[in-house]
């Protein structure tokens, strides 16, 4: 007979019990359902292109377009100082972890609230959905980054052995958007107008982040304050990646430090109401 | 085999009207921050805090045996679906705990995780391993997935273009071949037509066959009958009874068969405290129906009599008796009226059976009129077996004789 790759074996006692107050964080449990887990990512994907008139070209015209807009704004009228690169290059670099994260936090704030049909009928670890709701914004950032690397071509930016540390701030930015999107989905669903605050939140982060103007920018004096967002790092450190400049080890490991906090304690928090989310949502 | 679900003193309590409620939005919680002292203080003055909390479940203890078909009865509200969401994992319990052996599988409903925009093939593969199978589990019973839910044609069709009757099979499909030990129905055999129920009744057979526990949830009371050797009667948040199928059923329908139904007209002169009805075998292919009526009266009422009518869960009426003058009576206020009938009919196919009550006097035209009342059940018998399988579902199974010559 088959067996179910998650819950226990034939022979397994399994007890339920009353549960209080701050639970283990259960890894391990998350890891047998990494089938779901994949599972849900490949519906989000699926669905994300199927439902769509452009497809995929949204991928590209979303950070394409606000990249114009940016460089009209930011870098001409404004004027502000792009380090001695193109600023659409300069901006692009920086806007598409930016997207790939408020993307990610948006979608999987409200992934619980939009669950609640299953959340009520059926167990198991909650916290697999705003993990998997990342997966279509991923998929987006993969091609947008092929955009940036024919953008570099057009602007004359070298490829360097830089790229090869992509992955790393990578996967930086979407430990930090796990922790504050679980955070922001179990909010969500006690709260209802978190929907609201997800939006001009993000909003307001993205001018706390150096995605429109380099570090260098802010003065010397202020610029821990911007240490203070594990973003900051990720962002610039995305930029050295791809435009080729040195890297800011400060920055970078501020936001180690920082993304292990948001990632344990925006789980922690989730595991610690999740268990009244059937009685709630 | 030993006990496979022990369920010792459980108890599950929710908080009606209280502070889940009163936040439902961020600036709520904030504002009930800062008035929560007082509203303590209040709350700690009047000595209310209980009167918001409900308990769903109180002190439930049972065990199930391995291999055993529990069935689970008890009208909204009992608590039904509280159990099983604990059972299933969805909720947690207040108090007392349960310990299982084996892998669980729950339906709580067909088709949770569907999605219209996917594919049948899609739906298959994520609605599967939702419900806890792997990809390489799913692959290798897609076949008999596909076969069973007869949509082979539509299978790369978004299910959105699925009718409700194709979806609900699907969904049933993918559930019934879990292959768990202990799984939990709810309601989910009041899908499809009467020969997919029947399909849906022989996998459900056959898993216990290979020693899978079972718990079922139903209203259907034939249901329930049909399937389980023992039965778990709910009565607000505790158990009712516990016991034989066949007696707890009884138990259940005299003790809501009166206070069920739809009133249609009540003038207010006289009051139901009972309709139930009850079958009994006489003879093959014959059942004498007792059918039982007690009524109290407000008002003095002369010439009282009781018509009323048997029909099946369809609709459709089987009997109808129209009371004669023989047995009018007068009924002083304050008195009671207890009425049997009897009735010598040929079999009624298997099912549940609802009453209509009229009572009339000739001065008073109808005094209460009811329908929909949960009368009677007919269990399946295994000589019914055969005329219930097929697509013919006749009202009455009377015993046919024959004469057949050949020349």
């Amino acid at each position: 007979m088959p067996r179910l790759p998650h819950g226990p074996d034939s022979n397994q006692v399994t007890v339920i019990r009353p549960v209080s107050g701050w639970k283990k964080l259960n890894l391990k449990e998350l890891w047998e359902y990494r089938e779901l887990l994949l599972a849900f990512s490949v519906r989000d994907i699926k669905v994300r292109y199927k439902q769509t008139v452009l497809g995929a070209t949204w991928a590209i015209l979303q950070p394409l377009v606000t990249m114009l807009i940016f460089t009209v704004i930011f870098g001409r009228l404004a004027g502000i100082p792009s380090e001695g690169f193109a600023y659409p290059v300069f901006v692009y670099a920086g806007l598409l972890p930016w997207m790939l994260f408020s993307g990610s936090v948006s979608t999987s704030s409200g992934s619980m609230v939009g669950s609640a049909q299953m959340v009520s009928k059926i167990y198991f670890p909650r916290v697999v959905i705003p993990f998997s709701s990342i997966a279509s914004g991923l998929v987006d950032f993969f091609v947008s980054v092929i955009i940036l690397l024919l953008l570099m071509v057009i602007y004359d930016v070298t490829w360097t052995w830089h790229l090869l540390l992509a992955p790393l701030f990578l996967i930086g930015v979407i430990l930090v958007a796990l922790g504050v999107g679980t955070a922001l989905s179990a909010l969500t669903v006690s709260y209802r107008d978190f929907r609201y605050v997800v939006p001009f939140m993000m909003q307001i982060w993205m001018f706390l982040t150096p995605v429109v103007y380099p570090l260098s920018f802010i003065p010397e004096t202020w610029r821990w304050l911007l240490y203070l967002n594990p973003l900051t790092g990720y962002i610039d450190g995305f930029r050295s990646v791809f435009l080729g400049a040195p890297f800011n080890l400060v920055g970078i490991l501020s936001a180690a430090v920082l993304t292990a906090l948001v990632f344990l304690g925006g789980l922690k928090y989730f595991r610690k109401v999740e268990q009244r989310f059937a009685d709630v949502i | 085999m030993g006990a496979v679900i022990k369920v010792n003193a459980l108890s599950k309590q929710y908080q009606i009207g209280s502070e889940y409620v009163a936040n439902q939005t961020f600036r709520e919680m904030l504002a009930g921050l800062l008035s929560a002292p007082f509203a303590r203080y209040q709350r700690l003055r009047n000595d209310s805090a209980d009167s918001e909390r409900i308990w769903a479940l109180k002190d439930v203890s049972f065990e199930v045996g391995g291999g055993e078909i529990l069935g689970i009865v008890g009208k909204n509200g009992a608590g039904k679906s509280t159990l099983l969401k604990i059972l299933s994992r969805i909720t947690n319990p207040t108090t007392g705990e349960i310990t299982y052996k084996g892998r669980l599988a729950a339906l709580l409903e067909v088709g949770t995780g569907f999605h219209p925009e996917l594919t049948g093939r899609e739906n298959i593969f994520l609605n599967g391993t939702i419900l806890g199978m792997s990809r390489e589990e799913i692959k290798a019973k897609l076949e008999r997935i596909v076969e069973f839910a007869e949509v082979g044609e539509f299978l790369d069709t978004p299910v959105k273009r699925y009718s409700s009757g194709m979806l609900v099979r699907l969904a049933f499909s993918v559930s019934a071949h879990l292959e768990p030990d202990i799984l939990i129905v709810d309601e989910v055999l009041a899908v499809g037509d009467v020969a997919f129920q029947k399909k849906c009744v022989e996998q459900m057979k056959g898993l216990t066959e290979s020693g899978c526990t079972v718990l079922i949830v139903s209203h259907n009371m034939a249901t329930v009958q049909a399937l389980s050797d023992r039965c778990l009667l709910l009565e607000s948040g505790s158990i009712g009874s516990l016991g034989n199928t066949q007696e707890v059923v009884e138990y259940y329908l005299k003790q809501y068969g009166g206070e069920r139904g739809v009133v249609v007209q009540d003038n207010r002169q006289a009051r139901l405290i009972e309709f139930s009805g009850r079958s009994q075998k006489e003879a093959s292919r014959n059942i004498v129906i007792t059918v039982h009526v007690y009524l109290e009266f407000m008002r003095r009422v002369d010439d009282v009599r009781i018509d009323f009518g048997i029909e099946s869960s369809g609709g459709l009426r089987i009997i109808h008796h129209v009371g004669t003058e023989l047995e009018q009576r007068n009924v002083e206020a304050g008195g009671e009226m207890r009425a049997e009938f009897t009735i010598h009919c040929t079999q009624l196919l298997p099912g549940e059976y609802f009453g209509v009550l009229y009572l009339y006097s000739r001065s008073s035209g109808v005094i209460l009129y009811l329908e929909e009342v949960p009368l009677l059940s007919i269990p399946r018998t295994p000589d019914l077996t055969e005329t219930f399988s097929i697509h013919y579902t006749p009202a009455i199974v009377p015993l046919v004789t024959h004469s057949i010559e050949v020349h």
